[in-house]
């Protein structure tokens, strides 16, 4: 059952309010924490390996070309 | 091949040699030693200027105020433990040799002792008269530091090992010796204040006793095995 | 015979990536249930404590918490070894992808402990035994972190983080029972976070499936970074660039 009459009864949790929340306001910042660490990691290294092989496909395609045309190459194809 | 009797001999020849070469070592740059002992000095005075000059005060702290700074102190020597080996290739040789890496690293901790933790377990009564250490406490201060010090060369020796080709790595040496400083601290700060209230302190004795027994088994394996695997 | 091919299998980064691949959805579903659910009942559904009023519904954050922490810490000494006997390469990942999870679990339980102690003993902070311990525990994570980051060689790096996280885990029965017997010198009795559950069972029973609920959020989170781990490491070989390059 139930042990709130009403939502700002339930928001001020009978004084002990601003503990309650920002302790569960905390916990709330570790999950975002954990959740999008890996999210934003993986991002980087999905980019990290891409780039790579684009690199490798652009020299192993057109070997006779110099190092700046083949920057260039690469920031074309994105 | 020689015989494992002949080998354990001059294992522990090999071990006195390479105390004799860590003494001679640090008695050629003299500030290795005394170094320390002018920062716990300078360390432990710092409390009554940033605190107080009461007597009652510091009496109460003077046990932890003096132990506090034999361990700052013992972390700053224990940079050098290993690191002038590394710079200069020793610590390769003692890596081939054909002693067990444990003992030897045994040894190297032997010597940092007696030039560090065994300097400032001398010290320590010239610092408790001056923190106003009750009387009864400065002999009980003398063996807990006589049986911690070691403890803190031996369990420093771990985060020596492993930090020792990072450059820099003092504060990062520093951080993993900390938690393993802990329960020393803790023991040996109690039996000192229930000395000082005239309680038996054997207690705490024994738990540092068993502290340096386990430092003594086990934190040489641990720093031979990380120095193995920093310089793979 | 089997279970050797099992072990091997087990060392193997691509079968953990496709296995792990799998139990992605019904992790994600199962601990956004089980917390949800746990967290809005201790919130609304649970009667008042008769001491603490409303304050001890930080319990359903701060005892999981207190739990992972710790246990993180337990698996990581368990990676340590099974890296250093068995030298399984996922073993070491596992250990680097561990620590900051297990660190951040242990700075929630601090926080919530430090929130929980106000309205409890009207002081922000109290160096009760297991707070104590709890800061030690970070000390050590926040050492395996920098460890692993101020060396430069991966595989050094992983043996030696192995070698730190097995003399902490020596460390923490020594620093619980000193601290322990650190507090009762210094401390009386009364100040204890309520945490046995000599609980009533409306109260313990939100608290286990909070419990449930953090521990199926931490295998998720650790699964997503251990994938996002082997990614990287293995990117040179062909199934990683077949799977990205798509």
């Amino acid at each position: 059952m139930l042990y709130f009459e009403n939502w700002s009864e339930f928001l001020a949790m009978d004084g002990h309010g601003f503990y309650v929340w920002s302790a569960y306001a905390v916990g709330l910042l570790v999950v975002i924490y954990n959740v999008l660490s890996p999210m934003m990691a993986k991002r980087k290294v999905i980019a990290s390996i891409q780039r790579q092989e684009r690199l490798a496909k652009g020299v192993g395609k057109m070997s006779s070309i110099t190092e700046s045309s083949l920057l260039q190459d690469g920031r074309g194809a994105q | 091949m020689a015989t494992t009797e002949q080998q354990s001999m001059r294992g522990g020849a090999a071990c006195l040699a390479l105390i004799k070469r860590d003494l001679t070592l640090a008695f050629r740059s003299p500030g290795q030693i005394v170094n320390p002992m002018a920062f716990f000095l300078m360390v432990a005075s710092l409390f009554p200027l940033g605190i107080a000059p009461d007597r009652d005060v510091l009496s109460q702290l003077a046990p932890g105020i003096i132990w506090i700074g034999a361990l700052l102190s013992v972390l700053m020597s224990l940079d050098s433990l290993f690191k002038s080996d590394q710079d200069d290739g020793s610590l390769d040789q003692l890596l081939m040799s054909p002693h067990p890496l444990p003992l030897l690293v045994l040894a190297k901790v032997f010597s940092h002792w007696l030039t560090s933790g065994f300097c400032l377990t001398i010290m320590a009564p010239l610092l408790a008269i001056m923190l106003h250490l009750p009387a009864d406490a400065i002999l009980p201060l003398f063996v807990t530091l006589l049986l911690g010090t070691p403890v803190l060369s031996l369990a420093g020796a771990i985060g020596a090992a492993l930090t020792v080709r990072i450059q820099r790595g003092g504060v990062l040496l520093t951080l993993l010796s900390l938690p393993l400083y802990i329960p020393v601290l803790i023991f040996a700060t109690g039996a000192v204040n229930a000395a000082a209230e005239s309680l038996p302190w054997n207690g705490h004795l024994l738990w540092l006793s068993v502290f340096l027994l386990l430092g003594l088994c086990l934190a040489p394996l641990a720093a031979a095995g990380a120095l193995r695997v920093i310089n793979e | 015979m089997m279970k050797w091919t099992f072990f091997h299998k087990l060392g193997s980064p691509k079968w953990f990536y496709d296995i792990s691949g799998k139990w992605l959805p019904w992790l994600q579903i199962t601990s956004l249930l089980s917390l949800v659910v746990a967290l809005i009942w201790g919130l609304a559904f649970t009667p008042p404590d008769y001491l603490q009023g409303n304050s001890y519904r930080i319990i359903f954050i701060h005892v999981p918490a207190s739990f992972l922490a710790q246990a993180i810490y337990m698996m990581m000494a368990t990676a340590a070894a099974v890296l250093l006997i068995w030298r399984i390469k996922l073993a070491d990942m596992a250990l680097k992808v561990m620590a900051p999870i297990g660190a951040s679990f242990c700075i929630l339980s601090l926080a919530t402990g430090a929130i929980w102690g106000q309205p409890t003993w009207g002081t922000w902070w109290v160096w009760d035994a297991r707070l104590t311990s709890m800061l030690i525990l970070l000390f050590l994570y926040i050492g395996i972190i920098a460890l692993r980051g101020a060396i430069q060689t991966s595989e050094v790096a992983a043996k030696a983080c192995a070698i730190l996280s097995l003399v902490g885990v020596v460390n923490i029965p020594i620093i619980k029972y000193s601290v322990n017997w650190w507090n009762t010198l210094h401390q009386g009795a009364t100040l204890k976070l309520t945490e046995k559950p000599s609980m009533a069972p409306e109260m313990l029973w939100p608290l286990l499936l909070s419990i449930l609920g953090f521990y199926l959020f931490f295998t998720l989170v650790m699964f997503l970074r251990l994938r996002v781990e082997i990614l990287s490491r293995e990117k040179k070989t062909r199934w990683v660039k077949a799977l990205v390059g798509e």
